[in-house]
């Protein structure tokens, strides 16, 4: 993903929304798409496809697994579940995140306010 | 390729084939997907589909970091490794270059002790099919054996030897090659028979001696490579040209192949030139070595056998040459040259050697132990964060094998210049032939232990820090699994303690028995004698020629400043004599077939410093007077004459069995004087009978000068002394203490060897007390802090923390002396006058244990006595 315009944000982002997603539940890459359309409209309205390398990517740490099965509409599709693995790293991600975020928090909101 | 490489790369193409079908697949469902919804909402199905497409990107770039995503996994892994694992030893370098160095020591030393066991036990020698190659000897059925052969024997085997393909013998010289201007004379060997086919060899050029020329025909030369190339610029047309050789004009006939070794006496052979031998039925001395080469393809069944068939033949062809039971013996290279007593020392040091190697590990596993203990955190953050098990594994696998990798390089280059230090110290303990480099065996023996070692302290590293483990140390601190890592450690004092027991006890009992053995009385005073080898004397010398030189030198000898006495010897003490059997007149039951004989000038007692006990030394007169006399030792009187004075008394030199073994000096000889006894044959054997005969003109072979003096400048002025009288002449000149203290190069190296071993043995089971100790006080900082604070007595604190090893050092001492037990027996061919269960020596070694055992824990202790509660209860 070094295309990725927005950097290491980004791309960490990116894998933490796909552990978040799948911790509620095992889904396929377009369902996936799907679901992040809906929640943001921005992130991944214009490449889609760079979804699957993130996929790959947490494939090969260990974070997440998949297997092919059928779909709601009958077709073989690759679904990826979360590890165990993946969940821990997900709460360490997102304490992480947390932690950047009350502190870029404290700097802009404190300037408004 | 092999079928395990074809294999892998059959597999290989299968997934990456595999994968790029599911990401194409997968891809073209979300495609799919998103075309049918576009439709759904209204678009044309064209539309549909590019809108989809456009939306998604580029498929090809996307699969391309899906690949690269895979790929990257392993390689990226194990250079994060490394570098994580180089990152982490630079973190804690005295914990890296203690547990290299420790780890290096070992592996050198052990290296180094395997390349001298391979080399003299295990690598073949440097001729082709060296397992056909042997020695001829003969064994007798009373007992005892020599690996050499009378030259009527030899005869007899070379007619009769059917599975011997070839047979020949040798003798070495050394002659001036070329004009004499040369400075140096060359090392030849004159041999007979069918030399090069028994060594193995074929001529790079020309050809072997034919049977003429080896019977003394015409005299002819063969060259061998190295000096045909420094001396003759490797010129091929030197066949048939002649050389002088020994100042004689000899016929090139042929040079020796490149690769020519001569296992009995390797090195420098610089030619080849015929050996005529000379037989006489009535010679029984084993002064010919035989040495033959086996017909190949025997079993060892034939080859007993044969030569069972070759005695018999011999004793029933000449009865009186050999009693029921004496025969013929084949003898490897190993068994002529590596005593079975050296064979033995070898092993036990390397079995020593092996020991250190474990305590190095040992101490090394240890140390990864209090670094995993301090890492446990660590590791436990990072599991938590997601890494596998597997994932945490590899990498502490990784930093073992990194640590060892290191250790074993430095160990390698450790052990090379330990080969060359043993070779130094101990200059006569190799055979000769023996090639020291470094082979593949001892390589793959450095990197095997060196990746064992790695792969066990990955092992102990990560074993307390994953599993059940886990879990623990993440929730409860360090205590749980710091008490798994104790009692391991534990464990580990317990085993270097034991190994250390059995290395001082070893080394405790070599050291006492080298004190003994340095401390016996030889019987004469070595220190103040200096002995004087001419060498090769000039071939126009005859026997008369030669005494004359040897008077005249003797003459110019006694009149330097500085010299007391002068004589002359057969041979020097410390070194091979000559035996003849004899035996008394009246009691042929006492006959003993060996007897020590040394054919001396008057003076020779005197100037060795022997005391005279009875009678007299020779004169002048009993050199040139026809009466036959003698002087025996004290050993020789006993065993003949009991308490009896032997002065005066016959004895038959040369008879046996009611034989004269030279029927030209069948006559009895007067005892005309008894000498003190003297360890001549070394200091660790018993004096054996002797006899001493006064040396006449024309007695056989070119004798030694001994000479009695004060000067410190003797060795030079003796050498300068010889060379000024016959300028042909090299004489080698050196102090007898120097031949004296050759003689116990062995066993004063071997106690070396092992002190140093137990040293480093005990060393490092004191640093695993320490350890031990000390982080059991650093754990129980508060708690001792508190009872310091209520008043607990420092004393008492000490000796309780003190106490904490005492259980696993008692245990171990006693496992070990449990160990050494019975390696006692091995132990004991090495020992001289002490027995190998010598309570002192025992005694002396758990001492040195237990202070040092005392002294590590003292330390620690005594840091424990002096916490202060005000700091640690604060902590």
């Amino acid at each position: 993903m070094s295309d990725e315009r927005g950097g290491e944000v980004i791309k960490g982002t990116l894998d933490m929304i796909v552990l978040e997603v799948l911790q509620q539940r095992s889904m396929h890459g377009w369902g996936i798409t799907e679901l992040i359309e809906r929640r943001s409209d921005q992130l991944l309205s214009v490449n889609q496809g760079s979804l699957y390398p993130t996929l790959y990517r947490l494939v090969a740490r260990g974070w997440i697994s998949s297997e092919w099965k059928t779909s709601d509409n009958n077709r073989q599709a690759r679904f990826y579940t979360i590890t165990r693995a993946g969940r821990k790293q997900l709460a360490a991600a997102r304490a992480q995140w947390e932690k950047l975020s009350r502190g870029v928090n404290l700097i802009l909101g404190g300037a408004h306010a | 390729m092999t079928l395990r490489e074809r294999w892998a790369r059959f597999r290989g193409t299968i997934r990456r084939e595999a994968l790029e079908r599911e990401m194409d697949r997968e891809m073209q469902f979300h495609l799919d997907m998103a075309a049918q919804r576009n439709a759904e909402r209204g678009m044309r199905p064209e539309m549909a589909k590019r809108e989809a497409q456009l939306a998604f990107g580029s498929r090809e770039q996307f699969k391309e970091s899906g690949r690269e995503a895979y790929r990257a996994r392993t390689a990226e892994n194990v250079a994060a490794d490394v570098r994580f694992a180089l990152r982490s030893m630079r973190r804690a370098p005295a914990f890296t270059v203690a547990a290299i160095v420790t780890v290096a020591l070992g592996i050198g030393a052990s290296t180094a002790m395997f390349t001298v066991v391979n080399a003299v036990l295990l690598r073949p020698l440097p001729i082709p099919e060296p397992d056909d190659f042997v020695y001829v000897g003969w064994t007798w059925a009373k007992g005892g054996d020599i690996p050499a052969l009378s030259a009527f024997q030899y005869e007899f085997v070379r007619e009769h030897g059917r599975s011997l393909e070839a047979l020949a013998t040798y003798r070495t010289e050394e002659a001036f090659v070329g004009d004499e201007s040369a400075a140096q004379p060359v090392r030849g060997l004159r041999v007979a028979g069918d030399f090069l086919g028994t060594v193995g060899f074929m001529p790079r050029l020309g050809r072997f001696f034919d049977a003429r020329e080896l019977q003394g025909g015409e005299p002819v030369v063969m060259l061998a490579d190295d000096l045909w190339r420094t001396r003759f610029a490797a010129d091929r047309a030197i066949l048939g040209r002649q050389i002088r050789l020994g100042g004689k004009p000899h016929t090139v006939v042929g040079v020796l192949p490149r690769e020519f070794r001569f296992p009995p006496a390797p090195g420098n052979v610089g030619y080849l030139a015929p050996l005529v031998i000379t037989v006489n039925p009535a010679d029984e001395g084993h002064n010919t070595e035989a040495i033959g080469r086996l017909r190949s393809g025997l079993t060892q069944e034939q080859r007993t056998d044969d030569v069972r068939a070759l005695s018999d033949a011999f004793r029933s062809a000449y009865p009186p040459l050999a009693a029921a039971g004496d025969g013929f013996r084949l003898f490897t290279h190993s068994e002529v040259f590596v005593e079975s007593s050296r064979r033995q020392a070898l092993w036990v040091l390397f079995g020593a050697v092996f020991l250190v190697l474990l305590v190095g590990c040992a101490n090394t596993a240890m140390l990864l132990l209090v670094r995993a203990s301090a890492r446990q955190h660590e590791i436990a953050v990072r599991a938590s964060l997601g890494a596998t098990p597997r994932r945490i594994l590899q990498q502490l696998l990784t930093e073992g094998l990194m640590l060892s990798l290191i250790a074993a390089a430095l160990g390698l280059a450790l052990a090379l210049s330990a080969v060359r230090a043993f070779l130094a110290v101990s200059p006569n303990a190799l055979p000769p032939g023996t090639d020291t480099g470094l082979d593949l065996r001892v390589l793959g023996f450095a990197i095997g232990v060196s990746v064992i070692t790695g792969v066990v302290f990955g092992l102990i590293a990560a074993g307390p820090a994953l599993g059940a483990r886990l879990h623990a140390a993440l929730l409860g601190g360090t205590r749980g699994a710091t008490s798994g890592h104790t009692r391991m450690r534990d464990a580990f004092v317990l085993l270097e303690t034991a190994v250390a027991v059995v290395l001082l006890c070893g080394a405790a009992l070599l050291g006492a028995s080298f004190a003994r053995l340095v401390a016996v009385d030889a019987g004469f005073d070595p220190n103040r004698v200096v002995a004087v080898r001419l060498g090769r004397l000039p071939p126009e010398y005859d026997s008369a020629r030669r005494d004359r030189l040897i008077s005249r030198l003797l003459e110019r000898i006694r009149a330097l400043p500085g010299v007391e006495q002068a004589a002359v010897a057969p041979s020097l003490p410390f070194e091979r004599g000559l035996n003849f059997p004899v035996d008394v007149a009246d009691h042929p039951e006492l006959a003993i077939g060996a007897v020590e004989l040394r054919i001396v000038s008057p003076g020779y007692l005197a100037t060795l410093g022997v005391p005279l006990r009875g009678g007299r030394d020779f004169g002048d007169a009993d050199v040139s007077r026809t009466e036959p006399v003698a002087i025996v030792n004290e050993a020789f009187a006993r065993h003949f004459w009991k308490d009896a004075s032997p002065l005066d008394r016959e004895i038959q030199i040369g008879h046996f069995r009611d034989r004269w073994i030279n029927p030209r000096l069948a006559y009895p000889t007067r005892v005309i004087g008894v000498t003190a006894d003297i360890r001549e044959l070394g200091l660790n054997r018993a004096p054996k009978p002797t006899v001493l005969l006064p040396r006449r003109a024309d007695t056989d072979g070119t004798p030694l000068l001994l000479v009695r003096g004060t000067s410190r400048e003797l060795v030079n002025t003796l050498r300068s002394v010889v060379v000024a009288e016959e300028s042909q002449l090299a004489p080698s000149v050196e102090p007898l203490s120097a031949v004296m203290s050759r003689s116990v190069a062995e066993p004063r190296f071997r106690t070396l060897l092992v002190s140093a071993f137990a040293g480093f043995a005990v060393l490092l089971a004191g640093v695993g007390i320490y350890g031990v100790i000390a982080s059991v006080v650093q754990q129980r900082r508060r708690e001792i802090g508190l009872r310091i604070a209520l008043g607990a007595n420092r004393a008492a604190v000490v000796t309780a923390v003190a106490r904490r090893c005492l259980g696993s050092v008692t245990a171990g001492a006693l496992i070990g002396l449990v160990i050494f037990w019975p390696t006692r027996r091995v132990l004991s061919a090495m020992l001289f006058e002490i027995s190998p269960g010598d309570p002192r020596a025992l005694t002396l070694a758990i001492s040195v244990l237990a202070i040092v055992a005392a002294c590590a824990s003292w330390i620690p202790a005594r840091r424990a006595a002096h916490i202060d509660p005000a700091m640690s209860l604060r902590e």
